[in-house]
């Protein structure tokens, strides 16, 4: 049996043993509203024994262990939702912005304006004799073309965003990587310097969540190391190895008229593959989302301008031309046309070139041919212009900046182009409505913006002859797109759906992985999570038996007394 | 279950969020009136949504179409209306002026009064609405009716203006002069068929009598073992076919080939036997005429038939030999006559517009086969006649009014001619020999004719000096010559009563030998203001035949004007048909789009009450439990 003085440490190991619980125990309540704290337990336990004859007397309480209460199941779980919400968060945040620019459903989007380009057409067709309606034609052109130059505008402005973005999200990867790797330090110094088996909780709190906030951002992979580090790699390659980083950085190149950073490991420039979190969301939206809305946009822009400028290059205004000077330039001027890189090529074919005398009203007509056929010579724009030039009473000529102008040799004459089965007039931009190849370059032409006589309503030079207008009325209907199996509207209203349906199913998405991780935060909750009255009760049960023991030192005290001093 | 706060929290607030997102989306509903604002919301219905609006803006676009070009029509229907009116009156006038009744004086008021109703309607021709001449075609600017003393000219075109009224479907909203006052109802009309070659330039799309070539590929096997297809694909001209085939391996060259009235393309290889065929069950080989076996070193095909258009070469014309038009044409339209020199032209435009330019009333145009070439008067009034200047540039062209083909019963603007049993007509010659001729139902031409006149003069034995011809230079008619070497009088007279001469414009004696008969087969057109010029002439000089012909014409131009004004009812019948049909559609539409697009007011007020008490519920318990704490009882 042992002494007093052994009841008397017994009673001092209680103290200190429910004093540490009763540090924990406020630990745990401080933090009950710390992000990715996780509760701490205090493991109590009966203090080795003496052996004596009599049997075993107990030695007290002592603290075995201060654990974290955790399951890493949900741990593991809730990452990988953390990078799925990350991606998804970012598109459709992304999405958003896209439909407000299309602003569909409202007056204001580019169905409308359409509508009121072929209303004011039909206005044309109606009284192709009158200015008024050629202006509102006009007028109207020139809104849709805003309309368009605007929805490209806002679509680069937000991959312009989205790309200020991905270089936030590279350097807060960056800062969190390095934060890993600082804590995988701390916790290999820390857990060694003293007798295993201990953890250093609150260093892994810290990193679970720096691992967390890690996993919304780009999705990784874990991998933990026996001596209690951990190391992240990103689609198998290393981002965090114990306590070095492997960094990101970006590298720029050109995409659809901006410039685009994309995520690279520094140390060999290899890209980052993204398989989820911020940072994938970002580059998906940005590149394959919003890249394929631009695709579709300026093919819509560019095709619509294409074809109804090979309608309306060959009709006449009020008036037939005396001059007209091509919108679009070619550098190459010997080069055969189909070769030229013009966005809509012609093919082989050939046009009339009709030339007016307007004192006597005879018309000569010129074929101009447009060799194309790749046998033999081909024309190219020299070529083109001397045939057009051959023809009498009218010039051709090319300037500067390869744009070719037809013009009458005198006032006395004009002329009219008709029957133009190559679509050389559109692809150069002689006589057309519109000019440019795509939405951000899509607008109407000077030449009929400064005189709206120049609309070509006809097919004759006939005031009165609404015939071209009419065939520019049903380009509305004619199959253009999608390989010649969709009009106008159709394409459109498909344009329209493919948004749609990619903002629906990402907000569904979301709204989804929100009420998963919210399910996976309260199972967390469940195992990690602080419940302040639980702590109370500890508290309470912890502060009772510290007072316990310090009477239990008190008795044994007087004991001690009672002998020294009243023996 | 352990519960923490946190838990609580984060359960509660998913909770708050979700009823604020729900009772967001009912205001936002309630306000706009819509089921959703954004596509995303529900892009299915969305689509349905912009497919509706966008049928709804169309059909309003058709919708004023149909009311703008009804309107139009209903204006045009009424001018017709005046017209028939004035035709009407016309006839009045007519029957009261062939009666016994009438005199010089009533037909001197009378023909003032005609006069009147000229103007009047040269007037309602030349009606403008909104600043556009109703009647003009395509020149909606020129004034189309002018009149001088030669009869009223047409100087719109044929041109129709039409209005998109429903998708894809244009209907015409004008009415020409043509149509409303048969303005160009007569013409000389071609009859000889012009019969183009190809030449390298000739469109694809016109060979085989514009019916074109489906162009694909074709394979051409030479029999020595070579063989190409050839991709037809882009080819446009029957240039880019002979360079396409001339660019195949198989080393064959293509050619147009012009013979026998055909024209056709041509392969040749030197000691091949080659045979063409189709590709992949394509039909451009036969388009192209050249499908055939075994053609030997030269493969000819057959006649491509390229339709005459305004591009078509002069040169090209008669298989490629060309047509003379050194010559020229003389033209007598009423009061106006001159020669057309059509020396300059190169292509059929240029002819055509040489005609339309001689200032002698003429509209040219490609006859609707695409074969030959119709002159039109544009004057009403007036009489047109197309003869040689000099050569035979009229004859090749086939635009005589009168040539020997003409056939008797179209002489006289359908009258004919009347032979009665026995001599017709007598000739008698310098010397006084008389010839009988004797015409019958058997002659039918005036070859024919011509033919008789020489056989009675072989028969009177003065076949020798006695010739019958139809001549065209510088005027039309049939042509008697007297070689008898006499000096003395021909004279072609009349036998008991018979009209014949007269009708075949030949009743005439000369002392010079020659009797040019006069061109009976004069073009007129049959419209009112013919009728009328005709009957105010007839009235000043009381010709009764030509007013009671006048008369009978009337008949005609009334049921013209008739089936005109048919015309226009059925096609305003047709418009407004189709406006009601928009217009059902459009309340159609509307439904639909408010079936899939509009909230149901009360439901969403319900709802939204519902949600609110739901959501005060919910603040309410989360007051409840997140204040409770053990902390509050110790």
């Amino acid at each position: 049996m042992g002494g007093l003085f052994s009841a008397l440490r017994l009673g001092a190991r209680s103290l200190a043993a429910h004093q540490a619980a009763i540090q924990i125990t406020g630990q745990n309540i401080a933090n009950a509203n710390t992000e990715g704290y996780t509760r701490q337990r205090v493991h109590l336990s009966a203090a080795t024994p003496n052996s004596l004859p009599e049997g075993f007397v107990g030695n007290g309480v002592e603290v075995q262990r201060i654990e974290r209460a955790i399951d890493t199941f949900v741990q593991e779980q809730l990452q990988r939702e953390d990078a799925k919400f990350g991606s998804l968060e970012e598109q459709e945040v992304a999405l958003r912005r896209v439909s407000s620019a299309l602003n569909e459903l409202s007056d204001a989007d580019l169905s409308s304006a359409f509508d009121k380009f072929f209303d004011a057409l039909q206005q044309v067709a109606s009284r192709p004799e009158d200015a008024a309606p050629r202006r509102a034609f006009v007028e109207s052109g020139k809104a849709l073309a805003q309309r368009f130059q605007y929805l490209s505008g806002q679509f680069d402005d937000i991959r312009r965003d989205l790309n200020s973005e991905v270089s936030t999200t590279v350097s807060g990867i960056n800062t969190l990587a390095t934060e890993i790797a600082d804590l995988n330090q701390q916790i290999l110094r820390g857990e060694f310097s003293g007798p295993p088996p201990r953890e250093a909780n609150d260093l892994r709190d810290q990193r679970d969540l720096a691992l967390r906030n890690l996993s919304e951002l780009v999705e990784i992979k874990r991998f933990e190391q026996t001596d209690g580090t951990v190391n992240v790699s990103i689609d198998g390659e290393y981002l965090v190895v114990r306590n070095t980083v492997n960094s990101l950085s970006t590298t720029s190149s050109t995409d659809r008229g901006i410039t685009i950073l994309n995520p690279v490991f520094s140390s060999n420039q290899s890209p980052v593959v993204l398989r989820g979190g911020r940072l994938e969301g970002l580059v998906t939206a940005r590149d394959t989302k919003i890249g394929g809305y631009i695709d579709t946009l300026n093919d819509l822009a560019g095709r619509f301008a294409s074809e109804f400028n090979k309608v309306h290059s060959v009709g006449t205004g009020l008036t037939g031309l005396s001059s007209v000077t091509a919108t679009k330039g070619l550098l190459l001027t010997t080069t055969t046309l189909s070769g030229v890189g013009l966005a809509y090529p012609p093919v082989h074919g050939q046009f009339d070139l009709h030339v007016r005398n307007k004192l006597s009203g005879a018309v000569t007509v010129t074929t101009i041919p447009v060799d194309l056929d790749g046998i033999g010579a081909d024309t190219t724009l020299t070529t083109l212009s001397s045939a057009i030039g051959a023809a009498a009473n009218v010039s051709s000529s090319i300037d500067s900046n390869g744009k070719l102008t037809v013009s009458a040799d005198s006032s006395n004459f004009d002329f009219a182009f008709r029957n133009d089965s190559s679509g050389i007039l559109s692809a150069l931009g002689l006589n057309t409505f519109f000019e440019g190849t795509d939405a951000r370059t899509f607008d109407v032409t000077s030449l009929v913006d400064g005189d709206v006589g120049k609309v070509a309503a006809a097919l004759s030079f006939d005031v009165g002859d609404n015939t071209n207008a009419l065939a520019l009325l049903a380009q509305r209907d004619a199959t253009n797109f999608a390989g010649g199996t969709t009009a106008l509207d159709a394409q459109y209203q498909g344009f329209i759906g493919t948004v749609s349906v990619d903002a629906a199913q990402t907000k569904d998405l979301l709204d989804n992985e929100r009420a998963i991780r919210t399910r996976l935060e309260n199972e967390r909750e469940i195992v990690s999570g602080v419940n302040v009255d639980e702590e109370v009760v500890n508290l309470i049960a912890y502060q009772r038996a510290f007072q316990g023991s310090a009477r239990f030192i008190a008795v044994v005290d007087d004991l001690l007394d009672t002998i020294v001093n009243g023996l | 279950m352990r519960v923490t706060s946190r838990y609580l929290s984060n359960t509660l607030l998913l909770d708050h969020d979700r009823q604020m997102e729900r009772m967001t989306r009912l205001q936002t509903q309630i306000a706009t009136g819509h089921a959703f604002s954004r596509p995303e919301e529900s892009p299915v219905a969305a689509g349905a949504v912009l497919r509706l609006q966008n049928d709804l803006s169309r059909g309003e676009q058709f919708t004023r179409n149909l009311r703008d070009g009804k309107t139009q029509l209903q204006l045009s229907d009424a001018s017709l209306a005046d017209v028939q009116d004035a035709a009407i009156r016309a006839k009045g006038l007519i029957l009261s002026q062939v009666d016994g009744g009438a005199d010089a004086g009533t037909r001197e008021a009378t023909a003032e009064e005609v006069e009147q109703m000229i103007q009047e309607l040269v007037s309602i021709g030349n009606r403008k609405v909104e600043g556009r001449y109703l009647f003009s075609g395509h020149p909606t600017k020129t004034a189309p009716f002018t009149r001088d003393g030669n009869g009223v000219t047409y100087t719109g075109d044929r041109g129709q203006i039409k209005l998109e009224i429903s998708e894809g479907v244009n209907e015409q909203v004008n009415v020409t002069g043509v149509d409303a006052f048969g303005a160009l109802s007569s013409q000389v009309s071609g009859y000889v068929d012009l019969n183009p070659a190809m030449d390298s330039a000739t469109l694809l799309s016109n060979l085989r009598a514009g019916a074109g070539v489906q162009v694909g590929k074709i394979r051409i096997t030479d029999g020595l073992g070579g063989d190409s297809t050839v991709d037809l694909t882009t080819a446009r001209t029957v240039g880019d076919v002979i360079t396409r085939i001339g660019a195949a391996s198989v080393g064959v060259t293509a050619s147009v080939f012009n013979s026998g009235g055909a024209t056709s393309l041509r392969l040749t290889k030197a000691g091949a036997n080659l045979t063409v065929t189709e590709v992949d069950g394509g039909s451009t080989a036969s388009h192209l005429g050249i499908l055939q076996t075994a053609a030997g070193a030269t493969l000819t095909g057959t006649d491509r038939d390229p339709r005459l258009t305004e591009e078509t070469a002069v040169t090209a014309l008669d298989n490629g030999t060309g047509v003379s038009l050194a010559g020229g044409l003389t033209v007598t339209n009423g009061s106006l006559s001159g020669t057309i020199s059509l020396a300059g032209a190169t292509t059929v435009r240029d002819l055509l517009f040489s005609v339309e330019s001689a200032g002698l009333g003429l509209e040219g145009r490609i006859s609707d086969d695409a074969k030959k070439i119709n002159l039109v008067s544009r004057v009403s009034g007036a009489s047109l006649r197309i003869a040689e200047n000099t050569g035979t540039t009229a004859a090749e062209l086939g635009v005589l009014s009168l040539h020997g083909a003409t056939t008797l019963s179209s002489l006289n603007q359908g009258d004919g001619v009347a032979p009665v049993s026995g001599t017709d007509f007598t000739i008698t010659t310098r010397n006084g020999t008389l010839v009988s001729v004797d015409l019958s139902s058997s002659q039918s031409t005036l070859t024919d004719v011509v033919t008789a006149i020489n056989a009675a003069a072989a028969a009177a034995g003065v076949g020798a000096t006695l010739v019958a011809s139809v001549n065209n230079t510088g005027a039309n008619g049939l042509r008697i010559v007297d070689t008898t070497a006499l000096a003395g009088t021909t004279t072609v007279a009349d036998f008991e009563g018979s009209p014949v001469a007269q009708q075949l414009g030949i009743l005439k004696s000369t002392t010079t030998g020659t009797i040019q008969g006069d061109d009976v087969n004069p073009v007129r057109p049959v419209n009112i203001f013919q009728v009328l010029e005709d009957f105010h002439d007839a009235l000043l000089v009381g010709d009764t035949d030509t007013m009671d012909k006048a008369g009978l014409q009337l008949d005609t131009v009334l049921s013209d004007l008739l089936s005109s004004r048919a015309n226009v009812g059925a096609r305003v019948q047709r418009l407004e048909f189709t406006e009601v049909r928009t217009e059902d559609q459009a309340i159609r539409t509307q439904q639909t789009l408010s079936e899939r697009w509009d909230v149901d007011l009360t439901r969403a007020i319900t709802e939204l009450n519902m949600q609110q008490v739901a959501f005060q519920g919910l603040l309410q318990s989360m007051g409840v439990t997140m204040q409770s704490s053990l902390l509050n009882y110790l």
